[in-house]
């Protein structure tokens, strides 16, 4: 078996409305933190892939800030599939000696920027003649149809946000660690776009993450543990959604199943073996659609599977520990790749999965392909 | 047929692929992207799926303008400017009756009274001297 690559260090800024600090401040500060965490130098880093951020831009005036010895640089946009991505690309560099260690960086400064993400201005363009804008629209759009599909009342998203909510309030890394969230609350909060509200939405929050790859050899000679990349499986809509379908369809279903796949099959381990799953969720339709395609849940019964606590901290199959996008807050796929390596490394905190060996890590995004791209990866202990 | 006022919402992208679909709405008539080899139709230009030719025939060929809603949204927030004094609105996807998804607005319909599966047909409302969008109407 070839050697697995290994996640070596991670790092974050706090997150909020952080004014003062500049984007590449921030990337900074998130990538000193990784190297802090893995134990290495700045001069060990060559290589960087930076996913641009919301209200930012690209991460890479930091790698001059740091005086990074690069030999990769990288621009990545693939939506919230881009943390999963980076590793992807990573992994080619790290396996042609082209790069030792790989740093990957997320920048954002949506909340000072006011970013309404999907708000356009342009005068032509396709979905948006009819007045369709934005990932969120895009989740609603979904989210009606589940609702209609299986015939659910306007009250099916809740138990995900009361999950993510529960779990950010007892993690104080998070943007909600201290703001309770009541169902009348929920409630009354105006919709976005209907049937999503506000609260089904993930909040905008300024901040940065970070975390370093390189390869299981290289990483075992450090003093802090591996986390391993034990799997990694990619999909793509467009194939499913050319065919007459639609990325909300059973569609979703088929590509989430064919990423499930590919990682378990490299992984080489089964469902039942993963104790803790970090699913993208920046709307709050969407981890209930997950655990129905990864078979957690049987089809219609997501939204049933959080409202029983199947999926909370010391459930059955424990759902975005650290309270996930709506939560903990959003920094694309590396708030949930990061939160797969703590709880890999016993680092959880109050929600700490006793005993965590195998983290599931999804990751899905748009970028600019127009129909969504999934990932998904296995983090292992050993 | 019926004329709206003018408006700055955003126009369709216009190519030499999707020209022949918007230059029949102009006319009051919708096509779909459709196969000459197997017949399938599709919505927008997409290269025939189920045959394994690099250039598929593919030609804009008339269709019913008739299918049913499969889902909507109402979009509460303006996130362009066009669309400021439009909000609560309504976005649909519509499944036609030869198959493809065809994202619209649903037109004479309150907000409250979609419906699932309700049956919709198509109503061109022309927008600007190129542009005539094609929205549906409940049948």
């Amino acid at each position: 078996m070839t050697d697995r690559l290994a996640i070596v260090g991670i790092g974050a800024t706090k997150l909020g409305s952080l004014p003062d600090q500049s984007g590449t401040m921030l990337a900074s500060e998130a990538m000193r933190s990784a190297i802090e965490d893995a134990g290495l130098t700045r001069g060990d880093i060559d290589g960087m892939i930076c996913q641009p951020g919301h209200g930012y831009g690209s991460a890479g005036p930091a790698a001059r800030r740091l005086g990074l010895p690069l030999k990769l640089f990288a621009d990545l946009q693939s939506g919230g599939a881009s943390a999963i991505h980076s590793i992807v690309f990573a992994s080619g560099a790290l396996r042609e000696g082209l790069a030792d260690y790989v740093i990957s960086i997320y920048a954002t400064k949506a909340k000072t920027a006011k970013v309404l993400v999907g708000a356009s201005q342009e005068d032509s363009g396709t979905d948006s003649v009819w007045g369709m804008f934005s990932p969120g629209a895009r989740n609603s759009m979904r989210a009606r149809f589940y609702l209609e599909r299986y015939g659910l009342g306007d009250d099916t998203f809740w138990p995900v946000v009361d999950n993510q909510r529960r779990n950010a309030n007892k993690r104080p890394d998070a943007l909600m660690y201290e703001p309770g969230l009541t169902f009348e609350e929920y409630k009354s909060a105006p919709f976005v776009a209907e049937p999503l509200r506000r609260f089904d939405y993930t909040p905008m929050s300024d901040g940065a993450a970070a975390f370093i790859v390189t390869t299981g050899e290289r990483a075992r000679s450090l003093d802090r543990r591996p986390v391993y990349l034990q799997g990694i499986g990619l999909a793509h809509a467009a194939e499913y959604s050319a065919r007459g379908g639609t990325d909300f369809d059973s569609d979703l279903d088929q590509f989430i199943r064919a990423a499930r796949a590919a990682a378990f099959g490299q992984a080489g381990v089964t469902l039942e073996e993963i104790d803790v799953a970090e699913l993208y969720d920046p709307f709050s339709v969407y981890p209930i659609m997950q655990v129905e395609a990864y078979g957690w849940a049987p089809a219609g019964e997501g939204s049933q599977f959080f409202r029983e606590g199947r999926g909370g901290a010391r459930g059955e199959i424990p759902v975005n520990t650290h309270g996930g996008h709506l939560s903990w807050g959003y920094l694309q796929g590396y708030g949930p790749i990061l939160e797969g390596v703590r709880q890999v490394r016993g680092d959880g905190g109050a929600t700490q999965v006793e005993g965590a060996r195998l983290a599931l890590v999804t990751g899905s995004g748009e970028g600019s392909a127009g129909s969504p791209a999934f990932g998904n990866i296995i983090l292992a202990r050993e | 047929m019926s004329d709206t006022p003018k408006i700055t919402t955003p126009l369709p992208d216009v190519d030499e692929v999707n020209r022949p679909f918007w230059d029949a709405a102009k006319r009051g008539e919708f096509t779909l992207y459709t196969c000459s080899d197997c017949g399938s139709q599709y919505y927008p230009a997409i290269e025939c799926t189920k045959c394994s030719a690099l250039r598929p025939p593919m030609s804009w060929k008339q269709a019913s303008g008739k299918g049913k809603v499969v889902s909507w949204v109402i979009m509460h927030k303006a996130y362009h400017e066009g669309f400021r004094d439009m909000v609560p609105y309504n976005v649909a996807l519509v499944r036609l009756d030869e198959g493809p998804f065809f994202l619209t607005n649903i037109i004479g319909c309150a907000n409250e009274d979609l419906r699932y599966e309700m049956p919709v047909s198509i109503d061109f409302q022309r927008i600007t001297d190129e542009i005539t969008l094609p929205r549906f109407k409940s049948t």
